[in-house]
């Protein structure tokens, strides 16, 4: 048994494209609780072309969150990496020290939170929380980068700027301080941009500002890789959508393929019980069972407990990532067979 | 109803005068019930170790005329109380020719050096260890602090002195054991009311930023590209210091007991000595005022320190939040910050 | 039961429990669940430090409750012939006073006086904290307020110097030395106790008794009591040490029962001949230090058993 290494067709670029901006291969990072190892992340891959927005989509656990947080090594001390490359601008992110690591953070990948109100010191004003990186990047220097700061709030449409900047995080509105976060993640001018759930925690009026504003992010070239276990948000800007259940990638596709035509079971279910999209009329079919503990995994295919279609024995072996057409990948031989 | 800051001081003050006369008035109504009372000194000098060289006669006479004799002892606390108002407690009995605000203007001072060194002493050692526990969690520096800071904790200051003491006098002969000429008489007295107070408060400081680790901002500033102390102490250590300072006023009631153990052990001339003394010589006067004086230092000290609160922590101010406060709880679980 | 681990969980720190799920055949049957008390000392026991402490600690009440049988002589005898005789001197283990006194007899009445008035001060508190406080938690009322006003006066106030006070009110019985610091350290435990009961109040066996008909103390007593008991035997169990604490302090200011033997009185005449004989006031910290740990250590035990996740603290 070995870990799928499926060499990636180039979901997210066109052809002729330069190099990706970032290449995920193989990346695993378990966890170490007592005498217990939780593979969280197995076997990961994805690229990501320049100024392109890729989605990870999923249920909560399975394996999001630690994936870009290993991107960024801002991981748990339980946590360890033990495998894979993730090739950004020529290196290896996986293999740099921590203090190229730290370069990197911040300034060429940035990264915005579910919650601005928890992701904001509370005890600094915006200026400090906006303007420390741009300083401790060398980027410029303190008054400079007050000014920088100041344009860049007005850039995501908060109102008197100058006055805003001496205040602080609680004091702003759940909506601009989430925009806040994403003007402040934008003044190095990374090029690419991590967004972890950024719409879950505000009201439906909010949502299409900060979604709004992603796309002007992405206007400009950052590329962006977005979190979310909401498709809707996906469809609205993202160009391909990678779905990820129980820490491995059980679909790639270009949004609009995915969105039309899922074919791996559990992207299937996820369509099938989402609220957002799809007919009114039809009725909603949450997938059954609950999403496995990392301790206990099913033999095989993670998701065959759950599945509709699951067959043994051919279910009990792992599942590579196929591809099954322009773009495509799917992580079930049943589907391969169809 | 006044909002605001001004309100919320006003209500305070009032609260806290309330809780002075309710002291003055349990601690008079306590002392009437010793038997004897102020105006009567027979029973009183038998249960006395010494009286001062002035004789009962002085004493009796010096209490007729401020108090008159058989004065009902409501009348005789108005007099105290107006006196006390007025920073005038009149002359004690143990030592008759002072009074007792002499006594406590000259005595405070030393209990209050004391005091301050030790909170400096104990800060200076809590920091470093609390915030290095934090930060090696679970790890066997970690266990060893803590289990020092549970010894710590655990014995009263008098018995770190007598430790102390042992060592430094009578095994290593550096250090003296009593008396109150120069900076060598400090060094073990302050050290030894350090201890407790550095226990508390390295425990503290370590909940504290365990919990303030775990908090997504540290995450964001590492994200942002932190070098790891700049985020350990700007973020982290300066958010967690925050609640400490409800620490402070529990801490100041221990390190006021303590002087008064520490003082009578180490024989220094401070307002603890003299609280002692006058409890073991039923110096009732003395006893009184003293009492007194350190209920309005510690009241006035947590009213400022819960001023002081309101000012760090800047969401109390602006939002006129006056009132609620926001303890942190100390939390031991298993933590999960990336640092 | 245990949570299921999930990526998520873990990165969020989530405690994912210990107690794996029943799973199908294969796996090693779950232990029979066991009651409330019986899974606390069982997580007492396995705390080494505190099985330990509370052996070493029983010794010591053993010890105290036989010292007059123990001790070799009686503490005030007195010996002019080996004054300040150091350690090792014939017929005194560990040497004499300067009255001649036997150093470890003084120290095992000194154990008797501080256990004593130890156990005795905290029954007090236990027993007006009880009843103040489930009056207030479960009446409220007129009790309650005063309750409360009590302890925001208290709160400023510290309890060693209360109790000074106290004692200089009542006199220096080994009697008054009990009442003295019961009824200072009372309030925060009534204050506990009252927090307690509001807590159960609410619990759904509450009020099916008060459906069936029970009147308040029959619901107070035998409903509310017995399970508020984990965290007051917590308070309790550290209240001790304090108390043996306080009896030392109390008596090394001079306000302990004379003429029996303190162990604070001891160290405060240790001081006086620290040069000549340390051995005075060596052995008295030493044991005074190790009794209050033990039963520091014993509280720590308790608090985690019936308190495992910390979540009290």
């Amino acid at each position: 048994m070995t870990a799928p290494t499926s060499a990636p067709t180039n979901v997210g670029g066109k052809a002729g494209d330069s190099e990706p901006l970032l290449s995920l291969r193989g990346l695993r990072t378990h966890f170490v609780r007592g005498r217990e190892t939780l593979p969280a992340v197995e076997g990961v891959s994805f690229d990501l072309a320049p100024g392109r927005a890729l989605a990870i989509v999923g249920e909560s656990g399975s394996g999001k969150t630690v994936t870009v947080r290993s991107l960024l090594r801002l991981l748990p001390r339980s946590a360890r990496i033990v495998g894979g490359e993730a090739y950004f601008r020529g290196r290896d992110l996986l293999a740099l020290s921590e203090r190229e690591m730290r370069r990197v953070r911040g300034r060429e990948i940035a990264m915005v939170f579910q919650n601005a109100m928890e992701a904001m010191n509370p005890t600094l004003t915006l200026e400090r929380q906006l303007t420390e990186h741009l300083v401790w990047h060398g980027v410029c220097g303190r008054a400079e980068a007050r000014e920088r700061a100041i344009r860049a709030l007005a850039d995501v449409g908060i109102p008197e700027p100058e006055r805003r900047i001496r205040t602080y995080p609680f004091q702003l509105s759940g909506g601009m301080r989430q925009r806040a976060m994403i003007a402040m993640a934008m003044l190095t001018e990374p090029a690419l941009l991590i967004a972890d759930e950024p719409t879950t925690a505000v009201d439906v009026t909010v949502q299409r500002q900060i979604l709004d504003l992603l796309v002007k992010v992405k206007e400009r070239g950052t590329g962006i890789i977005l979190i979310t276990h909401d498709l809707g948000v996906a469809r609205y800007f993202c160009d391909d959508i990678v779905v990820m259940y129980a820490g491995r990638v059980v679909e790639r596709a270009p949004t609009q393929d995915l969105l039309d035509d899922p074919r791996h079971p559990y992207s299937v279910g996820l369509l099938d019980s989402s609220v957002e999209l799809g007919d009114r009329n039809r009725p909603l079919t949450p997938i059954p069972g609950s999403p496995p503990d990392l301790a206990r995994l099913p033999e095989g295919c993670p998701f065959h407990p759950r599945c509709s279609m699951a067959e043994r024995p051919a279910c009990l072996s792992p599942q590579e990532l196929l591809p099954i057409g322009e773009g495509r990948q799917v992580a079930c031989w049943k589907v391969r067979e169809r | 109803m006044l909002g605001g800051f001004a309100g919320y001081l006003a209500r305070r003050v009032l609260r806290l005068v309330v809780s002075l006369i309710a002291v003055s008035i349990i601690t008079f109504t306590l002392l009437q019930l010793a038997p004897g009372n102020f105006a009567d000194l027979q029973r009183i000098s038998s249960g006395a170790t010494t009286i001062g060289s002035a004789g009962t006669e002085d004493v009796m006479a010096a209490f007729e005329s401020r108090y008159g004799a058989d004065i009902p002892p409501w009348k005789q606390y108005l007099i105290f109380m107006k006196g006390a108002l007025t920073w005038d407690f009149g002359p004690s009995y143990k030592y008759p020719h002072l009074e007792i605000q002499e006594i406590i203007a000259k005595a405070f001072p030393i209990s209050a050096t004391l005091a301050i060194l030790s909170v400096a002493l104990a800060l200076l050692i809590a920091l470093p260890v609390g915030v290095y526990a934090a930060l090696r969690q679970n790890s066997a520096a970690d266990h060893v602090a803590m289990f020092l800071v549970t010894l710590g904790h655990a014995l009263p200051g008098f018995l770190s002195a007598a430790f102390l003491v042992l060592l430094f006098t009578a095994t290593l002969h550096v250090l003296p054991s009593s008396g109150w000429e120069g900076p060598r008489n400090l060094i073990m007295p302050v050290l030894a009311l350090a201890i407790g107070p550095a226990a508390v408060l390295a425990r503290y400081v370590r909940s504290s930023m365990l919990e303030t680790l775990r908090e997504e901002y540290v995450t964001a500033a590492l994200a942002k590209g932190g070098p790891r102390r700049t985020v350990i102490v700007r973020h982290a250590l300066r958010n967690s210091l925050i609640p400490l300072v409800t620490v402070v006023g529990p801490l100041l009631a221990s390190l006021m007991t303590g002087t008064v153990f520490i003082e009578a052990l180490f024989r220094i001339p401070g307002l603890g000595l003299y609280f002692a003394t006058a409890a073991a010589s039923r110096d009732m006067p003395l006893l009184m005022g003293s009492t007194l004086f350190f209920a309005v230092i510690l009241m006035v000290t947590n009213l400022v320190v819960d001023l002081i609160y309101g000012v760090l922590d800047p969401r109390i101010r602006a939002e006129g939040g006056w009132g609620q406060r926001r303890p942190r709880r100390a939390s031991q679980q298993e933590s999960t910050q990336v640092l | 039961m245990g949570t299921t681990a999930t990526s998520e969980s873990l990165a969020a720190g989530v405690d994912t429990g210990a107690l794996a799920e029943p799973d199908q055949a294969g796996q090693p049957e779950l232990p029979r669940p066991r009651g409330q008390w019986a899974r606390a000392w069982d997580r007492f026991r396995a705390n080494r430090l505190a099985f330990a402490s509370l052996i070493f600690a029983g010794l010591l009440v053993v010890v105290a409750v036989f010292a007059p049988l123990i001790a070799p002589y009686h503490y005030s005898e007195t010996d002019y012939n080996a004054r300040l005789a150091p350690i090792g001197t014939e017929g005194h283990l560990l040497g004499t006073d300067l009255l001649g006194r036997d150093i470890a007899s003084r120290l095992l009445y000194g154990l008797r006086t501080a256990l004593t008035v130890a156990f005795g001060a905290e029954l007090t508190a236990l027993v007006l904290a009880l009843v103040v406080g489930l009056v207030a938690g479960y009446r409220g009322g007129r009790v309650e307020q005063v309750l409360m006003g009590f302890t925001d006066v208290m709160y400023a106030f510290p309890s060693y110097l209360f109790a000074v006070v106290l004692v200089t009110v009542l006199g220096r019985g080994l009697f008054s030395l009990i009442l003295a610091i019961g009824i200072a350290s009372w309030v925060t435990q009534a204050r506990l106790v009252r927090a307690q009961v509001l807590t159960l109040k609410q619990r759904e066996y509450v009020e099916a008794a008060r459906a069936m008909g029970a009147r308040g103390t029959t619901i107070a007593v035998r409903y509310i009591l017995p399970n508020a008991i984990g965290p007051i035997l917590v308070t309790t169990s550290f209240g001790i040490p304090a108390a043996i604490a306080a009896e030392a302090g109390l008596a090394l200011l001079g306000l302990g029962v004379q003429p029996i033997p303190s162990w604070g009185a001891m160290i405060t005449d240790g001081m006086r001949y620290l040069l000549a004989a340390p051995h005075m006031m060596v052995f008295p910290a030493l044991l005074f230090a190790l009794t209050l740990l033990a039963f520091t250590w014993v509280g720590d035990g308790l608090r985690d058993a019936f308190d495992p996740s910390g979540e009290q603290r």
